[in-house]
C-alpha cells in the first residue's frame, strides 16, 4: 500500500507541477460557467440559470459528465503512454513495485487530480444556497455520481493509456470508450432504433442520473465500481503480459 | 523463432482468457447486484422512499393482485407536443422498483406479476392509457405509430383499480397509494350497499347477453368477421333477426324485467337511478325492435338504425354500470359556477338558442353570419372547458360536479370549491354554502379579488406593442363580490388590497409586437413582476404547505382573521401563508407596467407579515342565525332539510384565484342582448370583434401567467384532496414535488456573479499554478 501512495503522490505533483492541469482544470471551470448560467440552445436545451430560477445544479452535474468525457482522458492518457514511449516504465518495473501497485498509484494520483478539479466547483452550490433554499440530497448525490463517473472514466483512460505508448491513440480510444458508455442509452433512438433495456443498464449516464436524483442505490455503485475495478484490472494485466512477450 | 512465436500465441491467449475473465466477473457481480440490493435516499422530503401511510396502505390488504404492463422497448422520449419532449428513459426501472418496495413492505400480501405477452393488447383491454412513440410502420396504406403501455392494474377481492399510464416517477407513490386506498375503502363502502349493486350488476349483464346476441347475428351475415359494415343495407342482419327473433325477445325482454326490479330501490343512488334511466330507454329500443320485426308488412328499413341505437344505449348502459361499481365511498368536488368563477365544465344553456336563431336569421343575413361566429366561440369555450375538467380533474381520479346558482349541493359532495367568483352570490346561494359547511364538510374559497389587465388586446381586437401602453391599457378594478361578510362571520376578513413582494416573486410573460418591414413579429418575454409575489413563510405544521418550499399567488389580497375566530376554543384557526416582513399590501395605486412597478417598490412602505391563506377547522356560527331562510329560486326543486344554526366543518381561503380564472359565454359575451338581433341595427355584429377580443384576452392571460400556474397546480390538489379529507395523500403529493425558486437577481448582479464564476476561477487557479511555480523555482 506504501508503493500505491508514494507512486500517486509522484503522480498527483507531476500534475500540478506543469501548467498542464492548471490549464485542463481552468477551461473546465470556463466551460462550466458557459454551460451552467446561459442557454445553449442545440447542444443542451434548459433556460438560463437566472430565468429558470430553480435552485437545482442538476444541469451543472449533466455538464460536468459532459465535460469530462473529454477532459480526463485527456489527462489519463499520459499516465502509462508517456512513461512507455519514454522507456521510463521499464525502470519503473525494475523498482520493487508490482504492476498492480503502479497501475493503482497511477490511478489514485489521477483520482487527486479529479478530486481537486470537483472541488473546484464546491462554489457552484454554495452560490445556490446563498439564492435559494436547495434540496442538499441531489447536491451530495451529484457529486458522488459526478466522482463514480469520473473515476470510471479515468480507469477507462488509464486502461487505454495501457495498451498503446502512443498519447494520442490512448486519448482516442478512451474518449471513444467512454463516450460509447455514457451516451449508449441515447444512441437507439439517436439512429432511430427502439430503447433496449441493455442499454440502459450499460449507460454511465443512466446509471449518473439515478444517483444525482439524491439516491444511491447499489446497483449503480456496484456498477461503477465493477467498471473501475474491471478497468484498473485489465490496465494491470496488459502491463503483466508484457512480460510474456 | 518458433518458441517466440509459440510464446506469442500462448500470451494472447493468455490476454483474451483474463479479459473475458474479468468481463465475465463483472457481468455477474453486476447481475446479483440487481438481485439484491439496497438504497439509501439523501433527498430532503425522503423522496423516493416510501411513506409510513404507503407502508401501511401496502399491509392493510390481504391479498392484492397487481399485474404490470410494461412494453419491450420503450422509447426514450415522448413527445408532449408543440416540440417539448419528456426524457422517460428509465421510468420503467423505477415503476418496478416502486412496486417492489411495495411489495416488500406488504408482508406477502401484494403480489405482483409482470404481463410478458401482447403486453399493448391485454392492456388496452385492462383500461390502460397507451401512448405513441415516434416509431411508425404503414399498416393498411395508413402510417401507424407504435403503442406502448406502462401501467398497472390493482386487483383487490371483486374491486379493480387501474394506474393508466405512469410516467411520473414524481408521483408514483401518491398514486399508488391512492390506490390502494380507494381499494379499501371502495370495498367496504360496497358492502353496504350491496342490494344496489347487484341489481344494477343484473341489469348490465342481462343487456349485455343482449348485445352479444345482436353481435352473433352481426357475425353471421359476414361469415363470422363481424362489422357494421351491412349493417348500412340490413339485409342479412334482418333476415338472421327474423329467423332466430323467438330467441332475440327471450335474451333482450330480460333487460326488462331486471329493469323493472330497480322501482323498489328508486332515489337510494343516483347512479343506480342513473342506470335505470338508461337501462329505461335500453328496454324501450327493445320494444320497438321487437316490433318493427314482428311487423309481417314492414320491410326492416329502420331495423338497422334501430339496432345501432341500441348498441349506442349499451355502451351507456356499460358506462354507467361501471361508474355504480366505482361508486362506492367515492367522494365529489363541488365547483360552485354562474358568478363567472373559474368552472370547468361546458356552459349548462346555450347562449344563443338554435331555434330562435333560426328563426331570426331567415331575414337577416348578417344575424345568420353573427350566429354562425358566436357558435364557434361558443363551442370554442366549452371545448377548452371540458379539456380542463378531463385534464385537469378527472384524469387524476377526482370526481367534480358542477353546482349552478340556486341548486342543492348533492350529498357525496364532500368539498365546495367557490373559485374566484366575479360576481355578488344570491343569498340562495350564501345560504347553502353556508349550511353546507355546517355540515362537517369543506369549503374552500379562492378570492379573485382583482381584475389586472397587463397587457391585452384592445377593444376591437388590435393588440397593443408594451411602448405604445398607455396608464389606461393596464387596469385594476376590484371585482364586485359579496363573500366578505360571510367570511368575516366565520373568522377570515378579506382585506380589499393588493400584495407586493419586494424580493421574491415570479415573471410574467408579456406577448411583444415587433414590426420588421411590413410584418409584424409576435415574441414572448418575461418580466419579473412583483405583484406575483412568492411566499415563503408557510406554517409548516399543517399538512397543506408543510413540505412546500414556496408558492406563488397572483395578484393576492391579504386576510385578516378576526378576534372572534382567533379567540374562539372550539375554533382551530392556521395562517397558511403569510407575505414577507418587506411586502406591502397596498390600498393605494400601484404601476401595472412591471418596469415601472420595480422602480416603484423603493418607495412602497412595508406592511408585512400578513395572512394570504388561512384554514380554519371547528364549529362554525350559522352566517344566517336570526334572518330569514332566504327562499328556493323559482323552478328549482328539491328537499328543503331544517336551518342548522351551528357546526362543525372545514374553511380554507387563499387570497388569489392561482392564476385560473373563468372563461364562460356569459364573460366572452359580456354585454351581449338578444333583443340587440331583432333591432334592425347592426350593433351586434360590430361587437362580435369585442367578443372574440375578450376570449383572446382569456388565453393571453392564462399565458401571462402560465407557468405560475402550472407551478400552482400542485397546491390546489392539495386543497382539494385536504377538503375531501384525505391528508395522508397531501402528504405525499407533496413530497413528489417541491417548488424551490431562487431570488429574482437584478442585471449587474448577474453579470458580477457570472464574471466571477466564469472568469474569475479560474483565474484564481492560475494564480495559484502560478506562485506554486515561483516558489518551486525560489526552492530550487
Amino acid at each position: 500500500m506504501r508503493n500505491v501512495l508514494t507512486i500517486a503522490r509522484r503522480e498527483f505533483f507531476a500534475y500540478f507541477g506543469s501548467p498542464v492541469a492548471y490549464i485542463a482544470i481552468a477551461v473546465f471551470l470556463v466551460l462550466l460557467g458557459v454551460t451552467f448560467f446561459f442557454e445553449i440552445p442545440f447542444l443542451l436545451p434548459k433556460d438560463d440559470f437566472f430565468e429558470a430560477r430553480e435552485a437545482t445544479l442538476r444541469p451543472l452535474f449533466e455538464w460536468m459528465v459532459f465535460l469530462f468525457t473529454i477532459i480526463l482522458p485527456a489527462i489519463s492518457m499520459r499516465l502509462l503512454a508517456e512513461e512507455r514511449r519514454m522507456g521510463t516504465l521499464e525502470l519503473l518495473l525494475t523498482l520493487p513495485v508490482t504492476e498492480t501497485e503502479v497501475v493503482a498509484g497511477k490511478f489514485l494520483g489521477a483520482l487527486g487530480f479529479l478530486g481537486i478539479a470537483t472541488g473546484l466547483t464546491l462554489a457552484y452550490p454554495l452560490l445556490v444556497a446563498v439564492l435559494g433554499n436547495p434540496d442538499p440530497g441531489p447536491i451530495v448525490g451529484g457529486y458522488f455520481g459526478v466522482l463514480l463517473v469520473g473515476a470510471a472514466y479515468l480507469a477507462v483512460g488509464l486502461l487505454a493509456s495501457a495498451w498503446t505508448g502512443s498519447q494520442i491513440t490512448a486519448f482516442l480510444v478512451a474518449i471513444l470508450i467512454c463516450a460509447a458508455f455514457t451516451f449508449v442509452d441515447r444512441l437507439p433512438e439517436a439512429v432511430g432504433l427502439r430503447q433496449m433495456e441493455a442499454a440502459n443498464l450499460m449507460s454511465f449516464n443512466a446509471h449518473f442520473r439515478s444517483i444525482a436524483r439524491g439516491v444511491i442505490d447499489t446497483r449503480d455503485v456496484v456498477f461503477f465500481l465493477t467498471v473501475i475495478v474491471g478497468a484498473v484490472a485489465l490496465a494491470s494485466h496488459s502491463l503483466e503480459s508484457r512480460k510474456w512477450r | 523463432m518458433a518458441t517466440q512465436t509459440k510464446s506469442g500465441r500462448s500470451a494472447r491467449t493468455n490476454a483474451w482468457v483474463v479479459t473475458g475473465s474479468v468481463l465475465g466477473i463483472l457481468v455477474l457481480v453486476n447481475v446479483l447486484g440487481v438481485w439484491a440490493f439496497g438504497r439509501a435516499d439523501l433527498t430532503q422530503n425522503r423522496q423516493y422512499t416510501l411513506s409510513d401511510v404507503s407502508r401501511q396502505a401496502a399491509g392493510d390488504l390481504e391479498q392484492v393482485d397487481v399485474q404490470v404492463f410494461v412494453s419491450a422497448d420503450l422509447p426514450g422520449s415522448l413527445d408532449l407536443g408543440f416540440g417539448r419532449q419528456r426524457d422517460i428513459r428509465g421510468v420503467a426501472r423505477e415503476f418496478l422498483d416502486k412496486l417492489a418496495e411495495y411489495q416488500s413492505y406488504s408482508g406477502g400480501n401484494l403480489r405482483v406479476t409482470r404481463v410478458t405477452d401482447d403486453v399493448e393488447g391485454k392492456a388496452e383491454k385492462a383500461r390502460l392509457e397507451l401512448f405513441t412513440g415516434k416509431e411508425a410502420a404503414v399498416e393498411g396504406g395508413r402510417l401507424e405509430f407504435r403503442k406502448y403501455a406502462l401501467g398497472a392494474t390493482f386487483q383487490y377481492r371483486n374491486q379493480m383499480e387501474v394506474y393508466p399510464l405512469a410516467l411520473e416517477p414524481e408521483y408514483f407513490e401518491f398514486e399508488i397509494t391512492k390506490i390502494l386506498l380507494r381499494l379499501k375503502e371502495k370495498y367496504q363502502q360496497s358492502a353496504g350497499m350491496r342490494d344496489l349493486l347487484d341489481a344494477g350488476a343484473a341489469v348490465t349483464a342481462a343487456a349485455k347477453a343482449c348485445d352479444e346476441k345482436l353481435d352473433s347475428y352481426d357475425r353471421k351475415e359476414d361469415g363470422g368477421a363481424g362489422g357494421l359494415s351491412a349493417l348500412v343495407g340490413g339485409g342479412d342482419l334482418v333476415s338472421n333477426l327474423r329467423a332466430d327473433m323467438v330467441e332475440f325477445k327471450k335474451t333482450c325482454d330480460a333487460v326488462a324485467g331486471e329493469v323493472a326490479k330497480l322501482a323498489v330501490l328508486k332515489d337510494r343512488n343516483e347512479y343506480l337511478d342513473q342506470l335505470a334511466q338508461t337501462a329505461r330507454a335500453y328496454v324501450q329500443m327493445v320494444d320497438e325492435a321487437g316490433r318493427q320485426l314482428a311487423d309481417p308488412q314492414g320491410d326492416g328499413k329502420d331495423l338497422p338504425a334501430v339496432i345501432e341505437r341500441l348498441r349506442q344505449l349499451y355502451d351507456l348502459l356499460a358506462r354507467d354500470g361501471e361508474t355504480l361499481v366505482n361508486s362506492p365511498g367515492r367522494k365529489s368536488i363541488g365547483f360552485l359556477c354562474g358568478h363567472r368563477e373559474f368552472c370547468p365544465f361546458a356552459d349548462s344553456t346555450p347562449l344563443l338558442r338554435p331555434e330562435i336563431l333560426q328563426m331570426l336569421g331567415q331575414n337577416n343575413p348578417l344575424v345568420q353570419q353573427f350566429a354562425g361566429q358566436a357558435k364557434a366561440i361558443e363551442d370554442q369555450i366549452n371545448t377548452v372547458n371540458e379539456q380542463i375538467r378531463r385534464g385537469l380533474f378527472t384524469r387524476k381520479g377526482l370526481t367534480v360536479k358542477r353546482i349552478d346558482p340556486g341548486d342543492d349541493i348533492p350529498d357525496d359532495v364532500e368539498v365546495l370549491v367557490v373559485y374566484g367568483p366575479q360576481k355578488p352570490l344570491s343569498d340562495r346561494d350564501q345560504y347553502l354554502i353556508d349550511q353546507f359547511l355546517l355540515s362537517g364538510r369543506s369549503v374552500i374559497v379562492f378570492l379573485n379579488t382583482w381584475d389586472v389587465a397587463v397587457y391585452n388586446f384592445k377593444k376591437g381586437g388590435d393588440s397593443m406593442d408594451p411602448a405604445d401602453m398607455t396608464v389606461d391599457d393596464l387596469h385594476r378594478e376590484a371585482y364586485p363580490t359579496n363573500l366578505d361578510a360571510m367570511l368575516a362571520h366565520y373568522g377570515v376578513q378579506p382585506n380589499r388590497d393588493i400584495v407586493v413582494e419586494k424580493k421574491d416573486f415570479a415573471d410574467i410573460t408579456i406577448l411583444q409586437l415587433q414590426k420588421q418591414g411590413q410584418y409584424t413579429l409576435q415574441s414572448q418575454r418575461q418580466f419579473p413582476f412583483p405583484l406575483l409575489p412568492t411566499f415563503t413563510d408557510l406554517d409548516r405544521s399543517h399538512v397543506l404547505v408543510k413540505r412546500l418550499s414556496a408558492v406563488t399567488l397572483p395578484y393576492a389580497s391579504t386576510l385578516a382573521v378576526t378576534d372572534a375566530a382567533r379567540n374562539d376554543p372550539n375554533r382551530q384557526v392556521v395562517e397558511l401563508i403569510r407575505t414577507s416582513k418587506e411586502a406591502t399590501a397596498s390600498t393605494e395605486s400601484v404601476e401595472l407596467s412591471p418596469p415601472y412597478l420595480l422602480r416603484q417598490l423603493s418607495t412602497m412602505a412595508p406592511n408585512g407579515p400578513k395572512a394570504v391563506a388561512v384554514a380554519i377547522k371547528g364549529e362554525f356560527p350559522s352566517f344566517f342565525e336570526g334572518k330569514a331562510v332566504p327562499p328556493r329560486a323559482e323552478g328549482k326543486k328539491g328537499t328543503d332539510r331544517p336551518f342548522v344554526a351551528s357546526g362543525n366543518g372545514r374553511l380554507l381561503v387563499v387570497g388569489s384565484n392561482l392564476g385560473l380564472e373563468n372563461l364562460s359565454t356569459g364573460k366572452v359575451f359580456d354585454g351581449f342582448n338578444m333583443n340587440q338581433l331583432t333591432s334592425g341595427k347592426a350593433d351586434f355584429f360590430l361587437q362580435l370583434r369585442d367578443y372574440i377580443a375578450n376570449f383572446q384576452n382569456w388565453q393571453l392571460r392564462l399565458t401571462q401567467l402560465s407557468p405560475v400556474v402550472q407551478a400552482n397546480l400542485d397546491f390546489l390538489f392539495n386543497c382539494l384532496d385536504w377538503g375531501i379529507q384525505n391528508e395522508a395523500l397531501v402528504d405525499i403529493r407533496s413530497k413528489g414535488y417541491v417548488k424551490r425558486p431562487i431570488q429574482a437577481v437584478s442585471g449587474p448582479v448577474r453579470t458580477v456573479l457570472q464574471v466571477s464564476f466564469i472568469v474569475g476561477l479560474p483565474l484564481l487557479l492560475a494564480l495559484a499554478g502560478v506562485l506554486r511555480l515561483v516558489s518551486r523555482r525560489r526552492r530550487s
